[in-house]
């Protein structure tokens, strides 16, 4: 390459055009060589792990709250625990079940796809109106602290309690 | 800013204004060449001859006098004559095209004739080209203070450029994320919603009125004579928006032999490699296309009116889900010449697209699916739910510049512009497919004027001055005012003045500073003063050494502080917004140089440094359960920015490549700003391999980013995966007689990156284009 450019200016008094033409070519295509083995091909699909589940049993009890303040319901398993209901545009680090019917004396869930591993703050949450945040708590998981793992290609079984009575706290008292 | 503060900058302003003028009044070289004083001044007279380089008459041939609107063409023996020169001395240009233009210093002795003589050499460089942005008015690029980089005709023809995206991609230190502009990393990625570079088209700012955005699709891509990219602060020069730099498209003139080009192309999308991902989409498998065509006719009428008209269509299946677009563009252009002293130009745009527009794809492992912020579930978008990752509009823009240039006398013109800008953005009804009405969605104009007046003393000095005023209003069903009102007002008024002194042997000072003054949400009135100051100096004919500071400013959209909507995602507006500010400096050395045998060199090496402040970018409020539009911080970016091209005698060849280093720093955090690389790497090259056969390759570079935006990726998975951009294009062309066939294969080597935040890149596609002109 080095010698292509530096007898490049000799050729062209020598007006041996054609031959400079190439002589300039030989380094492109070289440089276009080089970079193609620098490659890798670029994004790629993650490595998908197997995927896992969570079902839960629902039990209610109290007085339900009316039913324009029942915007949407559903059983919500969040891999963090939230220190605010801004917290809740956390999507990516949450798993999110169908709605819930409402005013029944007890429901199910099943979430399927999950990606495995730990959640530390799941229950049942109320939307009380239609802003994207207007989400809170009505009954959480309590069994080992509110703390469960979702294993590769296996279903975690939860159980929660809802009693309208006696809404949790929010945001958690330990936070 | 307070009613107090005002006053002061007036004053401020009317005291720099008189000094300046002063200072031409009282000047010697002003009484030398220009200011009659009563007594009777004998002029002179310039004769001369230009050759080729063989020796042989040179026809043709344009002869100005820098400075004045004296000049001449040269006849079949090459010879010029300019007549009734004042005594003084002059700079002179002698250009031509595809010929690198001469200057040269000559002197006017009173009742006497000078002669000169030029050879003018065969170049293929577009070093030499005048340029107007750096100054309002027209300047080599050589000398020009600030780092510019200029796109020519036929760089955008070469590469098949139907949008503004396609011709930036590889101008040094800027880099496109899909629709954002950012120079020099002065922007992150905010859906292209308050662009930090400001867009001029023929001079007038050229931004959407709701969002401030560049609007990539509404030129007229035939009739463009070149892009201009100037790099750093210029406010002093064009207000608000150009806090990181300005882009300058400029349209063709009248040719003196009618002329008219057709251009077909069709590109064909590659599908991706990886079923993970092209099994998630039912057309992931499917080969798309884009197909366009346009034709453009440009004649002179007659000495005093010439047209053009420039009409573009184009289809495009998209090589995402969700992503169809259809545009027409369409174009024209008048100039009539009434007298000697008067122009007028009447620039008429129009554009009708009909577009997905895909925001966010669905995660690393569904990138050619659009995501969704539907709570139905973590594996995607809910059964039949239209996702919200894309949005489907149709969207209207028209545009008129008219403009009139007055010429008083050999010394003084004025120039009167209009603007009007208007947009109007439908939605398109997912279930039904019905396009709704604007009252659904956004509309906005910008309008206003600008009369600017140049005065020319000498040859060696020129004055600026002006004042401009639009009126900026947008009404969207997502805009609500302090008063409740869905539209939202910024009316804007201007002034400006800018000297150049160039009378010290081969300095060339220039000075500027402009006033700006905007209403915000009809109670308050806030005001910029943006000064500019630039030296450089020609230290040989081929090497210019400069330096510049400029103070840059961009006022907030409408739709960055009066947006307020909780239906789809919660935004609320801030009327209190502060404008962005950046005081950028930059010094560095340019070359532009004929070797033996014709080769034409040309480098450009700078160093630069912008402290910008209050900062404006959407963050996640906690206490107002929403997003919002806030001054964030401060950050200062330096770097460095080299440039070298070589060109070949006779089109045979040429190469050039450009590397940008870019150091950001977040003042509060000590972090890396977001979204910005550090490395920019741009490289082209092409080879006339046969008289006809010429092939090409452009190359583009840009390091993965240091930091991502985080609160974006909280709700939109994968958001924070960017990876490092390496994409290499070829392309063939064949030229016989009228017709010009180019074949392209971009992304040569099907190399998979992430143009913005969660949105995929294109893959490998192949593209022909064919070009007739008669």
């Amino acid at each position: 390459m080095i010698y292509s450019i530096t007898n490049f200016r000799l050729f062209s008094h020598f007006g041996l055009r054609r031959r400079v033409r190439w002589t300039f070519t030989v380094p492109l295509f070289l440089t276009a060589v080089l970079y193609l083995q620098g490659c890798d091909g670029g994004l790629a699909p993650p490595e998908l792990k197997p995927f896992g589940s969570i079902s839960g049993i629902i039990t209610y009890s109290g007085s339900w709250p009316p039913a324009d303040s029942l915007d949407d319901l559903r059983f919500i398993a969040m891999r963090f625990i939230p220190a605010d209901t801004a917290d809740f545009l956390q999507l990516n680090k949450m798993e999110i079940s169908s709605s819930l019917d409402l005013f029944v004396d007890t429901d199910s869930f099943l979430i399927e796809n999950v990606i495995p591993g730990g959640f530390f703050y799941s229950g049942v949450a109320q939307k009380f109106s239609i802003d994207l945040l207007a989400w809170r708590p009505v009954g959480l998981v309590e069994e080992n602290g509110g703390i469960f793992e979702v294993e590769p290609a296996s279903r975690t079984v939860v159980s929660i309690h809802v009693d309208f009575d006696h809404l949790p706290p929010f945001p958690p008292e330990s936070q | 800013m307070s009613v107090r503060n005002i006053i002061s900058y007036c004053r401020l302003l009317r005291f720099l204004v008189t000094a300046l003028i002063a200072t031409a009044c009282f000047s010697p070289g002003v009484a030398v060449g220009q200011i009659n004083t009563g007594q009777a001044v004998k002029t002179g007279r310039l004769e001369g001859r230009v050759v080729h380089s063989d020796l042989s008459p040179f026809k043709g041939v344009n002869i100005l006098i820098e400075g004045t609107r004296f000049g001449d063409v040269s006849d079949e023996k090459g010879r010029f004559v300019i007549s009734d020169i004042r005594p003084g001395t002059y700079k002179l240009r002698v250009s031509a095209v595809g010929y690198q233009s001469h200057y040269t210093t000559f002197t006017i002795i009173s009742a006497e004739t000078t002669t000169i003589a030029v050879t003018l050499y065969e170049t293929t460089i577009q070093s030499e080209e005048i340029i107007v942005t750096a100054s309002r008015k027209e300047e080599r690029l050589l000398t020009v203070a600030q780092s510019v980089s200029v796109v020519d005709a036929q760089e955008l023809e070469n590469r098949n450029s139907i949008q503004l995206d396609d011709v930036l991609r590889y101008v040094p230190g800027v880099h496109i994320q899909e629709n954002q502009v950012n120079i020099r990393g002065s922007s992150g990625f905010a859906f292209n919603t308050g662009s930090r570079v400001l867009m001029l088209l023929d001079g007038m700012p050229f931004l959407t009125p709701d969002t401030d955005g560049v609007p990539f699709d509404i030129l007229p891509f035939s009739q463009i004579e070149r892009i201009e990219v100037l790099k750093g602060a210029g406010s002093a020069m064009y207000g608000s928006g150009s806090l990181g730099g300005t882009i300058q498209v400029i349209t063709s003139g009248f040719p003196d032999t009618p002329q008219t080009h057709i251009r077909l192309h069709a590109m064909a999308y590659e599908p991706v490699r990886y079923s993970e991902w092209s099994d998630k989409w039912d057309a992931g498998e499917d080969v798309r296309f884009r197909t366009g065509v346009s034709f453009a006719h440009a004649r002179r009428v007659s000495p005093k009116f010439g047209y053009w008209v420039d009409l573009a269509f184009r289809t495009d299946q998209g090589y995402l889900n969700y992503n169809t677009e259809r545009v027409f563009v369409g174009f024209g252009k008048i100039g009539w010449t009434p007298s000697p002293s008067v122009r007028i130009d009447v620039l008429l745009g129009l554009l009708d697209r009909k577009k997905d527009s895909f925001l966010f794809w669905n995660g690393q492992d569904d990138v050619l699916n659009p995501g969704s912020l539907s709570i139905g579930g973590s594996a995607g978008p809910a059964p039949d739910a239209p996702p919200s990752g894309t949005n489907d509009v149709v969207n209207n823009q028209i545009i008129l510049f008219p403009s009139l240039t007055h010429v008083i006398s050999e010394s003084f013109f004025y120039s009167v512009k209009g603007r009007v800008y208007g947009l109007g953005i439908r939605p398109i009804n997912n279930e039904t497919g019905d396009v709704e009405s604007f009252e659904d969605g956004t509309v906005g104009v910008r309008a206003g004027a600008e009369t600017q007046f140049n005065y020319l003393p000498s040859s060696m000095r020129s004055f600026t001055a002006g004042f401009s005023y639009d009126a900026l209003v947008a009404e969207s069903e997502f805009f609500e005012s302090s008063t409740g009102s869905r539209s939202g007002k910024q009316p804007e008024f201007a002034s400006f003045i800018q000297m150049e002194e160039s009378s010290i042997q081969n300095i060339r000072i220039t000075g500027g500073l402009r006033f700006d003054a905007y209403r915000v949400d009809n109670a308050r009135t806030e005001s910029q003063v943006s000064p500019r100051v630039s030296v450089s100096w020609s230290a040989r004919d081929f090497l210019v050494l400069r330096a510049s500071f400029g103070h840059g400013f961009r006022v907030p959209s409408i739709a960055e502080r009066y947006t307020n909507n909780r239906d789809f995602f919660p935004i609320v507006r801030n009327v209190d917004l502060r404008p962005e500010t950046s005081r950028s400096f930059e010094t560095g050395i340019r070359l532009s140089r004929v070797l033996d045998g014709g080769h034409q060199v040309y480098t450009d090496l700078a160093f630069f440094h912008t402290a910008y402040a209050d900062l404006i970018e959407p963050r996640l409020i906690p206490s107002l359960q929403a997003f919002q539009f806030v001054n964030l911080t401060s950050a200062t970016i330096s770097g460095l920015e080299s440039t070298i091209s070589w060109d070949f005698p006779g089109n045979a060849a040429s190469f050039s490549v450009g590397y940008t280093f870019i150091d950001s720093e977040d003042d509060e955090t000590g972090l890396p700003l977001p979204f910005r690389s550090q490395h920019l790497v741009v490289a082209s090259a092409s080879i006339a391999v046969l008289r006809s056969i010429s092939v090409g390759m452009d190359a583009r570079f840009a390091s993965e980013p240091e930091e991502v935006d985080s609160d974006f990726a909280l709700f939109v998975p994968d958001a924070d995966q960017i990876n490092t951009t390496k994409i290499v294009d070829f392309r063939l062309t064949y030229s016989r007689r009228a017709a010009t066939v180019r074949l392209h294969i971009k992304n040569a080597f099907d190399y998979y990156y992430v143009e913005r935040a969660a949105y995929f890149g294109m893959p490998r596609h192949f593209e022909i284009q064919v070009d007739l002109r008669f």
